[in-house]
């Protein structure tokens, strides 16, 4: 069983309308390199809640995902976050890669917010980022 | 060991010796134990109304909270039966039971939960922590 962030990499990198603006430039958190030509998605776990019963854990996760569409326009970010939008909200069942699959029970978007970045000095350009939260249900391993 | 003065409800379980109903429980409530009285005041009584309790106490319900499963067969069609709680400490209460109510919940895009009421239907019989 993949683990959702390993399902969540190979679907942003495999999906063919985000690939179309932004090919693999898809980076978890921490990991977006300095040189990393815009538009590019990032993502990160911003909360992961375990489901349990009295006598153990239930196999359920619900992690809110956090994936933000980096851009050098504002209209570069929706399109990307609009991409990723639809690959893949309201998914249910198998997700990732087919051969090593996550099962998500629920797939939901629940929030997207806009920022613009300021440049730090006159010889950068400032940076559009569309952020947008996905509350993700899946199935995981248990003791 | 004897039960601790307070304990945190994790590892509770809930056997149905006959129906053999098992779930992921989340939540129990009660049994609740209910003695009525008696209104023992009189013409000739001072200051305060009297009571005294009644010889019965109502073994009420329990209620449980469990993750739902479309596919089971909850135990409303059966007939009562021995319902053992095993508390986290080791402690039972064992008792005749059956059940009343069982309705599932599905709120979007949360976890499906089914409630389930048990009727107690004779005295409980209480085993301590050993």
């Amino acid at each position: 069983m993949a683990s959702i962030k390993a399902a969540l990499y190979y679907h942003l990198t495999n999906a063919a309308t985000v690939t179309a603006l932004v090919a693999s430039r898809v980076y978890p958190m921490g990991n977006v390199p300095t040189s990393a030509a815009l538009p590019y998605v990032s993502f990160t776990a911003i909360t992961t809640g375990h489901e349990h019963h009295q006598t153990g854990p239930s196999a359920l996760a619900n992690p809110i995902i956090q994936i933000d569409a980096w851009a050098a326009t504002d209209l570069s970010a929706w399109n990307v976050a609009d991409a990723i939008r639809q690959s893949m909200d309201s998914t249910r069942g198998s997700f990732g890669d087919p051969a090593d699959s996550a099962t998500v029970r629920g797939l939901i978007l629940q929030d997207e917010r806009d920022e613009y970045i300021s440049p730090s000095n006159s010889s950068e350009a400032g940076v559009f980022r569309r952020s947008m939260d996905f509350t993700i249900w899946h199935t995981e391993s248990i003791p | 060991m004897a039960s601790p003065l307070v304990d945190v409800a994790t590892g509770i379980t809930v056997v149905f010796t006959t129906s053999s109903f098992t779930a992921e429980i989340r939540d129990i409530g009660g049994p609740t134990l209910t003695r009525g009285s008696i209104d023992t005041s009189h013409q000739g009584t001072t200051n305060a109304l009297t009571s005294a309790p009644v010889d019965l106490y109502d073994p009420g319900e329990m209620t449980m909270s469990i993750h739902f499963n479309p596919d089971k067969t909850p135990p409303v069609t059966t007939a009562a039966e021995t319902v053992t709680i095993t508390w986290p400490s080791g402690a039972t209460w064992a008792f005749t039971g059956f059940c009343t109510d069982y309705g599932p919940t599905g709120p979007f895009n949360d976890k499906m939960t089914a409630d389930l009421t048990i009727k107690v239907g004779d005295e409980i019989t209480i085993t301590p922590a050993t």
